[in-house]
């Protein structure tokens, strides 16, 4: 490079850029300074140092000296380096060798640093490269250049600094604005070609790839069809075998009233179909649950409720729920057989008398749920009609060992398909909060209110159905321990992880991850003592 | 002075503690004794504070366990204590954190000591939350106003059954009376009738006296129009009585479902108590209060730990008022269940529902009137009732009327046999006897509450 292009100052730089971690913060388990920005023109860029990695010692030497309020500003990237390095004595073109963390891993980096360089243009005037573009720039198509490109850098340090993870961004919207930079970078490099105008647009291209977001090639999207699908398909097949069971007993079945208990020996034994019911019509008596269907004027049938057959009449009416339809309306059929026992209960403050049935099939909601409880499987459980003719979801429960990730997974899940029971038992009953001098302290009384974990379903919900087509587990944090096990006080071991979801969303016709204030991208999860992993942000999907 | 201030010492010992190693650290004295002097003093005025809220709060709590409604559930009672007791763990937290959280730099120990506080004061609350107390107190009310919904339920579900049985009574009653009083009427027209039966034999003789060819006429062995009478008599009285006999085996259906109803409420009553009772209620009682404790002890400092069994006993208190409103509503439903759904059926009970002396007693009546023995009487009756006079007959005309007579004597005597049969008169017998018995066997194996 011409040296009228280029002239070197006094001072002594590594070009990198870096936010001093007094406290543990992010995901680091150390302390030390996070690179946020690698000069274009820093021998750091070629040496593989990045974005996001922290230095935690320089030349062998650790950087607690400067970790302290008042004494950050002449470590390594912060803005009175320069000082630093000339006490000890180095000069520019020296290498000096790094170990940084990434991630858990541990790195060496070694690079020269180099003098304070001053650009200028072809005429003279003071540039931000080589050769230009200068700093400021009148009667051409773009002008400001320094301000802008200071703004530029800025915004790319921000984004490429963890933005996703650890900050509040909008990425489209972040994209749209980096977008407007295009026409300036392809100026740049059309007028003002050379190394500068080069790394503006690497750099350009690296944080437009990143704002786009990751992109898949399938998304799983069956949950949003499968409800309108599964449902329909379930209601049809209900329809069909309700028909069915009604023809194939049609020998046995009686007509349902009147009834009379002392007029009862020609329809004990046989099988009668009741007319729909409402919760109105279930009551309880001595301790035990009965349906009560019928009227003072035609007599009664007393279902009793509180027996195993219907018992597993609600397990599989639970399962419909979950799988199928969460808000089945609260109707209920049944089929009894007539038993020869008169029964008396209280009903509406008076007593009745009735004939007893056992239920042998049941119908509830629309009619779109028909169980036949005298078709037990090879496990004793009833199935619904139609449960075979639609996959299996799992929505189960992880089990205790389940990793934060599992957790994350089955919270995911149980939002897809709407098992707001499963959901909420994802969520911790206690939390360990960190403070900001870095010490925990246990909280047990802490416990999300009814009203914010309603909240949070009903949003998870909500975009699960809309802007969210899916997400999936995208990178677990390390695990730390937060807090030691103290018998004396009562205190209890706690570990604590981040889990990073990833939020697909349809632009143009591409899935692509995104992020935003609707979407919750980091998921916080304690355990205690090596229990179970819970999610301690009760946040909506 | 808090009423619950044991705490108030470990504070006071922990501050002046945290305070004297901050002095230890102290490198220029004169500015930064002062610094740690004022945030002592700040720290132990903000806790003090602390524990007259503490003790406000611990109030409130035990409001929640004199709340008294026919609306309040167990669930409810657990959620709205612990969501109480996890709130004020929640703000006792902040409070104390918010109050050091400018420690850092000055006294640093101090700052420690307010966040341990902090823990152990949310650690308080959480052990407190999980004490049962409010638990039992809405389930013990619960069981109170069962019990009194059943006990009223019991007495319609009683006075139900005496209805429809008195409405099978009565129609026994009146069955009962009219059969009396169809064989009375049977027999004592049979007894007027029977001078006919002698008169029209004696008419008959004369009449083959009368017949100018020494014979017997044809005309006089026409069937007796008085032993037809008889006989239609007797059809009606053996119809009468299978209607009867009928209506009697109707009543017992009627009466057998009112026992098996009876029964099974017994049956339910007893599944009932045995789930729900005095026994489990104590025993709920004593392990809620045994839990409490056992959450009070779990807290992490001594004093928290007297604090929180203080509280406790009050808690407690209070719930044994519930559990004591409980007992009497209890033994009430006892008492005005005894003999009928709870324990064995006593004889009042049995009168009640089965009639078993009337019963007893208009069989007495029947039994001593006695039909078939009434008729067996009346037909050797009508057979001396053709010993007539046949002085003037010849041997022939004797021979023959004798034969005429004895055949209708015959066909009177089948309309006896037939009208007295003993299968219907036992159906009648089985009704008042055995099936009656039956269905007090019935009743008195029932097994009722507490059973």
């Amino acid at each position: 490079v011409s040296d009228t292009l280029v002239k070197i100052g006094d001072s002594v730089l590594s070009g990198i850029k870096t936010e001093g971690m007094l406290q543990p913060d992010r995901d680091y388990s150390r302390l030390g300074f996070r690179v946020t920005w690698i000069e274009w023109d820093s021998d750091f860029r070629m040496a593989g140092l990045q974005i996001e990695d922290l230095i935690i010692e320089v030349e062998g030497k650790t950087l607690e000296a400067f970790l302290q309020p008042g004494k950050l500003g002449t470590a390594i990237g912060q803005p009175n380096e320069s000082t630093q390095w000339q006490q000890a004595g180095t000069k520019p073109g020296q290498s000096v060798q790094l170990k940084v963390m990434r991630g858990e891993q541990t790195i060496e980096i070694t690079a020269k640093l180099h003098p304070d360089y001053f650009y200028y243009d072809s005429k003279g005037r003071p540039a931000l490269g080589p050769g230009g573009p200068p700093r400021l720039a009148h009667g051409e198509q773009f002008t400001e250049w320094a301000m802008w490109y200071e703004r530029l850098v800025w915004k790319m340090s921000y984004i490429l600094d963890g933005a996703w993870d650890w900050r509040s961004i909008n990425n489209r919207r972040e994209m749209e604005e980096h977008e407007a930079h295009k026409e300036r970078v392809d100026y740049l490099l059309k007028m003002y070609p050379g190394p500068f105008a080069d790394a503006v647009k690497s750099d350009w291209v690296v944080v437009r790839e990143v704002l786009l977001g990751k992109l898949s090639d399938k998304v799983d999207l069956e949950y949003r069809e499968i409800g309108a699908k599964r449902a329909e398909i379930v209601k049809q097949e209900a329809a069909r075998v309700w028909t069915q069971y009604q023809k194939e007993n049609v020998s046995e079945t009686v007509a349902s009233f009147p009834v009379d208990v002392n007029k009862r020996e020609s329809i004990v034994g046989k099988l009668v179909e009741l007319p729909w019911i409402t919760i109105r019509e279930i009551v309880s008596d001595l301790g035990k649950s009965y349906a009560v269907i019928g009227s003072f004027s035609d007599g009664f049938y007393i279902a009793p409720l509180s027996n195993p057959e219907i018992h597993s009449f609600y397990e599989t009416m639970h399962r419909y729920k979950t799988q199928i339809n969460p808000r089945l309306g609260e109707r209920y059929q049944y089929v009894g057989r007539i038993l020869d026992e008169p029964r008396m209960i209280a009903f509406q403050g008076r007593p009745i008398t009735g004939l007893l049935i056992k239920v042998v099939a049941a119908r509830a909601g629309q009619e779109e749920l028909f169980v036949d409880l005298g078709k037990p499987d090879s496990e004793g459980k009833f199935e619904f009609a139609g449960e075979k003719a639609v996959s299996q979801l799992n929505t189960v429960a992880p089990p205790d060992n389940a990793s934060p990730a599992e957790v994350v997974e089955a919270m995911i899940r149980a939002v897809k398909f709407a098992d707001e029971k499963l959901w909420k038992s994802l969520f911790a009953t206690w939390q360990v909060m960190v403070l900001d001098n870095g010490r925990a302290v246990y909280n047990p009384s802490y416990a999300p209110s009814h009203n914010v974990l309603l909240s949070a379903w009903e949003y998870s919900r909500k975009y699960i159905t809309s802007d969210v087509y899916d997400a999936r587990v995208g990178r677990v944090g390390p695990v730390r321990k937060i807090l030691h096990k103290d018998e004396s006080k009562s205190l209890p071991d706690a570990e604590e992880v981040h889990v990073f979801v990833d939020h697909y969303g349809l632009f143009g016709n591409e899935y692509r991850v995104f992020v935003n204030m609707n979407v919750n991208r980091r998921w916080t999860l304690q355990r205690l003592n090596n229990g179970p992993w819970r999610i301690i942000n009760v946040e909506h999907l | 002075m808090a009423e619950y201030g044991a705490r108030w010492e470990e504070f006071e010992k922990g501050i002046r503690e945290a305070e004297e190693r901050d002095y230890q650290q102290v490198i220029d004295k004169t500015i930064e004794t002062l610094a740690i002097t004022t945030r002592a003093t700040t720290l132990s005025k903000t806790l003090s504070s602390y524990m007259d809220w503490r003790d406000r709060a611990l109030q409130e709590g035990l409001q929640i366990l004199k709340e008294e409604s026919t609306s309040i559930t167990a669930a409810g009672q657990r959620d709205k204590w612990s969501s109480h007791f996890s709130k004020l763990g929640q703000e006792a937290l902040k409070t104390i954190l918010d109050s050091v959280k400018d420690y850092d730099k000055k006294a640093p120990n101090l700052r420690k000591f307010g966040e341990d506080v902090a823990g152990q004061e949310s650690q308080f609350f959480a052990s407190l939350a999980r004490a049962p107390l409010a638990w039992f107190q809405g389930q013990v009310q619960q069981y109170t106003l069962e019990f009194y919904r059943e006990m009223n339920n019991l007495e319609g579900k009683w006075k139900a059954l005496g209805d429809q049985d008195r409405s099978v009574d009565d129609k026994v009653r009146e069955s009962s009376k009219q059969i009396l009083s169809l064989f009375q009427d049977t027999v004592k027209e049979f007894i007027n009738k029977e001078r006919g039966l002698e008169e029209d034999a004696r008419t008959l003789v004369k009449k083959v006296k009368d017949a100018p060819s020494g014979t017997v006429p044809s005309s006089v062995k026409y069937p007796m129009q008085v032993v037809d009478w008889f006989l239609e008599r007797l059809t009606a009285l053996r119809k009468s009585t299978e209607e009867y006999a009928q209506r009697f085996q109707e009543s017992y259906r009627y009466e057998d479902t009112i026992v098996v109803m009876f029964a099974q409420t017994r049956e339910m009553v007893r599944e009932f108590m045995e789930k729900t009772n005095l026994e489990t209620a104590i025993r709920e009682y004593n392990d809620s209060y045994k839990n409490s404790l056992e959450m009070a002890n779990q807290c992490p400092t001594p004093r928290q730990r007297d604090d929180a069994k203080k509280f406790v006993e009050k808690g407690i208190y209070e719930v044994k008022r519930f559990l004591d409103k409980f007992n009497e509503e209890y033994k009430e439903f006892v008492d005005s269940n005894r003999g009928i759904f709870v324990g064995p059926v006593n004889e009042k009970t049995l009168e009640e529902l089965l009639e078993v002396q009337e019963r007893k007693r208009t069989w007495g009546e029947l039994e001593q009137f006695n039909i078939q023995s009434k008729l067996r009487e009346l037909h050797q009756h009508c057979i001396t009732m053709f010993e007539v006079e046949l002085e003037g007959l010849s041997d022939e005309q004797e021979k023959e009327l004798k034969e005429f007579f004895k055949s209708e004597v015959e066909r009177l005597g089948r309309g006896i046999v037939a009208a007295s049969d003993d299968t219907v008169i036992d159906r009648v017998k089985t009704f008042f006897t055995l099936s009656q018995a039956a269905l007090a066997d019935k009743v008195r194996n029932s097994k009722g509450g507490k059973e």
